[in-house]
């Protein structure tokens, strides 16, 4: 039972100065192990500083109630959450699970940073050698999706919320690499992990490998049962552990979560044979071509059979079993159907255990224990496209990205052509004026604060004749439509006030490494001293002409997101260019006072 | 004595507290007046009623750091938050915004259509499809 209620029983009589007692223990490598090489050491990298802190609890008393042995070590390195576990040490932890376990701390490390890893598998293992060794990665996980954050990186697992951090997929593959340890299983007790990308870029460096290929409850592994198989029989194999994680894991859902229940529940396991994946990427790169070069008569064929194989919680994480045998029924191609059948049959190789369990339905019975990158058009960036092909499983000519690629051209709708977004303006004015910031976005859309809380691209703070607060900012959302986002501050009304205001724009760019904090990137004193008349250019307004009007610039985002962006100043020399003629600037709407005059009543705003 | 089971056993304590975490419900509501689009609050307060129905509900994303509390029902699950709730919700996050390691998408309004279920310990939470 994962929540025993004696835990929060036990929980109400434990005084909480035990709290303090955690702290007093320090130095060295926790528990000492047993003298000679066990069979199996079991390691479990847990970065739980983050929203599943309680889950990481939970594992750990799972772990508990097995305990190392002999023959088994279980060795874990964890890291928590005070926000959601409040009253936890912040140090990280690490040591030897015994049914009284003692770990250690040391300090706060980054759970997120590849030398991390490295570091735990380097010190379990000469700690704590054995025979066979397996490495648990438990936390989060997305594929090999991308991360807008942190210039581009590719996104795989493992999250450290205090420090900032996600490693990458090719950095958690690195951190292992550079251990030296081969691993007879490296289980992804995390999301979305069961994936091709994901196992080649492990090729050569552990037997199997252990995933889902949808999400995971958040209780994760049953790690009672798990590693009560293994001390039972720690003679096992990889392979046999490796099957005996995807049925235990699966077989706990079962029995927790009944078809009767109200709570529904779908997960999927999957034990993947690494000394065969490069086989299948060879037999996928065949098929890729092949898919290539009949792109002209089979185009329908593979995008029905793409759209309707199940999906998961990114839905362009497509089944690869389910996907090969839909294009096996709906194609007359003698040579396509050949590669698809070697596909399926290396597939069948390289899946050498798999489970799936839906308590309300039976809509993961087509879940063959392998996902693969599979977008329509309309469900992916030029961007994404870039970072897919950046994968060691892309590194190839004709291969599955530029399948993909290929496959686009045909779809129907339109990419989201969407690019890194994460910008910040902010306006703030020193007197009681109302100000008003509003953002043209590339669309043609109109972003500010008096017309509502978000937009397309972004959302927006309060209107300041709400709030009180002479400041309104407009913050761009993690991707956003490429394009030119034009900046323009208009003096609605001086609310009182007497003289000129002096706007300040402020710009922050959390995609640019070089930009720390808020930077001021123009100033301007305002007033309704001669205030633009209905028929106003945008090119007046641009240079000033008029006092109630400001055209800061544009921010033009569309560029790759590694890239660093350009904002456009004029009178400045960050980012200085001359404001571009565009038709759509023509029609700004506060010259037209009637639509200007309904979203200011909507807002509860007294006429002017 | 610093043991693993006492550190955990203190954290449970901190987590779970001693009260229920049964959320605060009003069986009573008519679901028949309920406005067509929930806020969050309003979907955790008629929790008890709603249960297995599908519903729309408006808040801010704020990815995987908000003010959602204990186990989330999937370790993808994301949060939306309210004036002064919290709701997980389980299932793909709306178009192009991410979950994690977010920025400015943190806050940004957003409504969703997908079933109210509640976990084991009588916490709702969305799945949208």
């Amino acid at each position: 039972m994962k929540h025993g209620r004696w835990i929060q029983a036990a929980a109400c009589l434990v005084a909480v100065a035990a709290l303090a007692m955690i702290g007093g223990c320090g130095g060295g490598g926790g528990s000492s192990g047993p003298s000679g090489p066990a069979s199996w050491t079991y390691m479990v990298y847990m970065a739980g500083d983050n929203n599943l802190s309680e889950a990481a609890i939970t594992d750990l008393l799972e772990m508990e109630t097995v305990g190392s042995d002999a023959n088994v070590n279980i060795i874990v390195q964890v890291e928590f959450s005070s926000q959601y576990t409040p009253g936890v040490p912040t140090d990280t932890l690490r040591g030897r699970i015994t049914t009284n376990s003692n770990l250690t701390r040391i300090s706060n490390v980054d759970m997120g940073a590849k030398q991390t890893l490295t570091d735990f598998i380097g010190w379990a293992a000469a700690n704590y050698p054995a025979d066979n060794y397996a490495l648990v990665l438990w936390d989060h996980g997305a594929g090999w999706k991308v991360t807008r954050r942190s210039g581009g990186a590719i996104r795989g697992a493992l999250q450290d919320e205090t420090s900032g951090s996600f490693m990458s997929l090719p950095d958690i593959a690195d951190a292992v690499r550079v251990a030296g340890i081969h691993f007879d299983v490296i289980n992804f007790d995390a999301c979305l992990m069961a994936m091709h990308e994901v196992a080649y870029e492990f090729n050569g460096l552990a037997d199997y490998l252990v995933a889902s290929e949808d999400s995971e409850p958040g209780e994760g592994d049953p790690y009672d049962r798990i590693l009560g198989h293994l001390k039972a029989t720690p003679g096992m194999s990889g392979q046999q552990l490796a099957s005996t994680i995807v049925q235990d894991y699966v077989a706990y859902y079962r029995d927790n979560y009944p078809a009767s229940g109200a709570r529904p529940i779908a997960v999927t396991k999957s034990a993947i044979d690494l000394s065969q994946i490069a086989m299948l990427h060879a037999n996928l790169t065949d098929l890729a071509q092949t898919m290539i070069s009949k792109i002209g008569t089979e185009r329908a064929n593979i995008q029905a059979a793409r759209d309707a194989a199940i999906s998961y919680d990114f839905p362009t994480n497509r089944d690869l079993g389910d996907f090969l045998n839909r294009l096996a029924i709906n194609t007359n191609d003698a040579t396509l159907d050949a590669k698809v059948a070697a596909a399926r049959a290396a597939l069948g190789i390289v899946v050498t255990a798999n489970a799936t369990y839906a308590s309300n339905s039976a809509a993961l019975t087509n879940s063959q224990g392998l996902a693969i990158f599979l977008p329509s058009l309309s469900q992916v960036t030029n961007d994404e496209l870039a970072q897919y092909a950046l994968l060691a499983s892309s590194s190839g000519t004709n291969d599955w990205a530029d399948f993909i690629n290929v496959l686009l051209t045909g779809d129907s709708g339109s990419p989201l052509e969407k690019t890194a977004g994460n910008f910040v303006f902010w306006l703030e004015w020193n007197t009681v004026a109302d100000l008003d910031l509003m953002v043209l976005e590339p669309d043609g859309t109109w972003a500010a604060p008096f017309l509502g809380s978000s937009s397309p691209n972004g959302f927006l703070s309060a209107d300041s004749a709400i709030s009180g607060v002479s400041a309104e900012y407009y913050a761009a959302a993690e991707q956003v439509a490429k394009g030119d986002y034009d900046i323009v501050v208009n003096y609605w009304d001086a609310n009182g006030s007497t003289g000129s205001t002096t706007a300040r724009l402020y710009f922050y760019d959390a995609e640019d490494p070089n930009f720390t904090d808020f930077v001021e990137v123009g100033n301007r004193a305002m007033d309704l001293s001669y205030p633009a008349p209905n028929n106003a250019t945008w090119a007046d307004m641009a240079n000033d002409v008029y006092s109630d009007w400001w055209i800061p610039g544009t921010l033009t985002r569309t560029q790759p997101e590694q890239q660093v962006q350009t904002f456009i100043l004029k009178g400045h020399t960050v980012r200085i260019t001359v404001l571009p003629d565009k038709t759509k600037r023509e029609h700004l709407p506060y010259l037209d006072r009637q639509a200007d005059t309904v979203a200011r009543q909507r807002m509860g705003r007294a006429l002017q | 004595m610093n043991t693993l089971r006492t550190f955990i056993v203190v954290m449970s304590l901190t987590v779970t507290g001693c009260n229920s975490v049964e959320p605060r419900t009003k069986p009573d509501a008519d679901i028949a007046a309920l406005p067509a689009v929930l806020a969050v609050d309003d979907a955790i307060a008629h929790a008890a009623i709603l249960d297995g129905k599908e519903v729309t509900v408006q808040g801010r994303f704020m990815g995987w750091k908000g003010r959602c509390s204990g186990m989330p029902p999937t370790r993808s699950a994301w949060m939306l938050e309210g004036e002064h709730e919290c709701i997980y919700v389980a299932g793909p996050v709306p178009e192009g915004i991410s979950p994690a390691p977010s920025t400015n998408d943190l806050g940004r309004a957003t409504s969703l259509h997908g079933t109210l279920v509640r976990d084991n310990a009588g916490r709702p939470y969305l799945m949208v499809h």
